[in-house]
């Protein structure tokens, strides 16, 4: 030990100063460059994952939103055709309707209009006859106040009115 | 404040040992007869008080002055987003990392210790590449006593000394065995080495498994070993870190003494390879003694 310490000079003193020095390194590297580095590239590190995740968000929203506008007109069309289907619908339905009712209508009008035409005929031959009657009274009337006496006259006129009737 | 009067008195020492000449001092080797021999250990340049400052201590600050500043500039050009030089320092600290996750196997554990083994990966380096600047072991004085002139080069690779790297082997190794304290609890850790719980076991669990009483008494000398592989941590860290810097250092100026042009390139190419793997291995053995001391003895 003795020589070892004498071949190679070893001095307590400077194996402490070089502690010293080894010392001063590892403070210095630790403190001013390593830590403040680890820091920076930590927090950089966890930027770009936060970035990423961002941009991961972004587009599965851009996705959502594209597909909900589509979705969105998709079903606006449909409403559009069914707003179409049911006005073209009711449009026939209504025309329908209007025909319907004016063939009652006519019907009616119609059905009226037999009705007097009708109750015309009836009033006409009741009419006539009543004049006939009258009639054939008056000229029986006449041709038998000439021609016979007052017997057969009312016998005649009772035949006659049997017949008639 | 004692870096500038260091500083100052280098100076000094220069202008006073060579007033002939402005040039550095190597160059008046070849003129007078100086030994320029590579010494095991770290040359004194001056004292303060009654502590000396050797060359390699003069590196050593440069390279502490040199991270201190370079952290600083980090700091205050720390943004969301990185400019260039965060760029580079966040990709070697991602990939560092993730180095020492494969080794932790948890990136929790890995951000605990990564500050300490990064600091030693980071000061190693810079030491083990300061000594191969040119300048570094060629720049120095001439110092006359004993009746002969030796050349003492001012500075010195921190590491090629043996101080630097046992300091830094003794925190590893020390440091491990707290940060196992703190992780495992001090009972826990203690049984790694002198194993209590071994022996209390043998009454309890003998009925069970009676070869417990074979099986815990080794055990126990295991732990025993594992204080001697504590020692030997500290001297296979410092050694092979040692070695291998001081090594380079005395191939290069082989090297140069050879042929001075062209031919220590390649091996100034390896030197600063081994620099590299050198800090590496030193970092990563500290992680793993770390990892060990923070895992709880399986049963």
């Amino acid at each position: 030990m003795e020589e070892l310490i004498k071949t190679f000079h070893i001095d307590w003193k400077l194996l402490i100063a070089q502690l010293v020095n080894f010392g001063i390194v590892l403070l210095v590297i630790w403190k001013f460059a390593l830590k403040p580095l680890n820091k920076v590239m930590d927090k950089r590190g966890k930027e770009i994952a936060k970035s990423l995740e961002d941009a991961r968000a972004i587009e599965a929203n851009l996705a959502k939103s594209e597909k909900e506008r589509e979705e969105r007109i998709l079903a606006a069309k449909k409403e559009a055709q069914e707003i179409i289907e049911t006005s073209r619908n009711q449009g026939k339905q209504q025309g329908q309707e209007i025909i319907e009712s004016a063939k009652r209508e006519v019907q009616t009008v119609i059905a009226a209009a037999k009705e007097q035409i009708a109750n015309e005929k009836d009033r006409m031959i009741k009419e006539i006859k009543t004049e006939v009657s009258q009639l054939v009274v008056l000229t029986t009337k006449k041709v038998l106040t000439e021609v016979l006496d007052e017997n057969l006259d009312s016998k005649m006129i009772e035949n006659s009115l049997k017949k008639i009737n | 404040m004692t870096q500038l009067e260091q500083q100052e008195n280098n100076q000094e020492d220069i202008l006073g040992t060579c007033p002939e000449t402005s040039l550095p001092c190597a160059a008046s080797k070849e003129t007078t007869e100086v030994s320029h021999e590579i010494t095991l250990f770290a040359e004194p340049i001056f004292h303060v008080g009654n502590f000396t400052v050797t060359n390699s201590l003069l590196n050593s600050w440069t390279a502490v002055l040199a991270l201190t500043v370079l952290a600083l500039i980090l700091k205050k050009k720390i943004a969301k987003i990185p400019g260039r030089l965060q760029s580079f320092a966040e990709v070697i600290i991602e990939g560092a990392l993730n180095m020492a996750d494969s080794v932790t196997g948890d990136r929790q554990k890995s951000q605990k210790i990564f500050p300490i083994v990064f600091a030693i990966f980071l000061f190693i380096l810079l030491n083990n590449w300061l000594g191969l600047l040119p300048g570094i072991g060629s720049i120095g004085f001439i110092e006359e006593g004993h009746g002969e002139a030796i050349f003492v080069p001012l500075f010195r690779g921190a590491t090629a000394d043996l101080n630097t790297t046992l300091a830094l082997a003794l925190f590893a190794v020390f440091g491990s065995n707290i940060f196992g304290i703190f992780m495992v609890g001090i009972w826990k850790h203690f049984n790694k080495f002198v194993n209590l719980k071994a022996f209390a076991e043998i009454p309890m669990k003998i009925k069970k498994e009676p070869t417990i009483i074979f099986v815990n008494p080794i055990k126990a000398f295991v732990g025993i070993i594992e204080i001697i592989g504590e020692a030997a941590k500290v001297a296979s860290l410092s050694f092979r870190l040692f070695g291998n810097i001081f090594a380079g250092e005395v191939l290069l100026a082989a090297m140069a003494v050879i042929f001075a042009f062209i031919l220590p390139v390649p091996f100034m190419f390896l030197e600063v390879v081994v620099g590299l793997i050198q800090a590496l291995i030193f970092a990563m053995l500290t992680l793993v003694y770390f990892t060990i001391a923070s895992t709880a003895e399986e049963h």
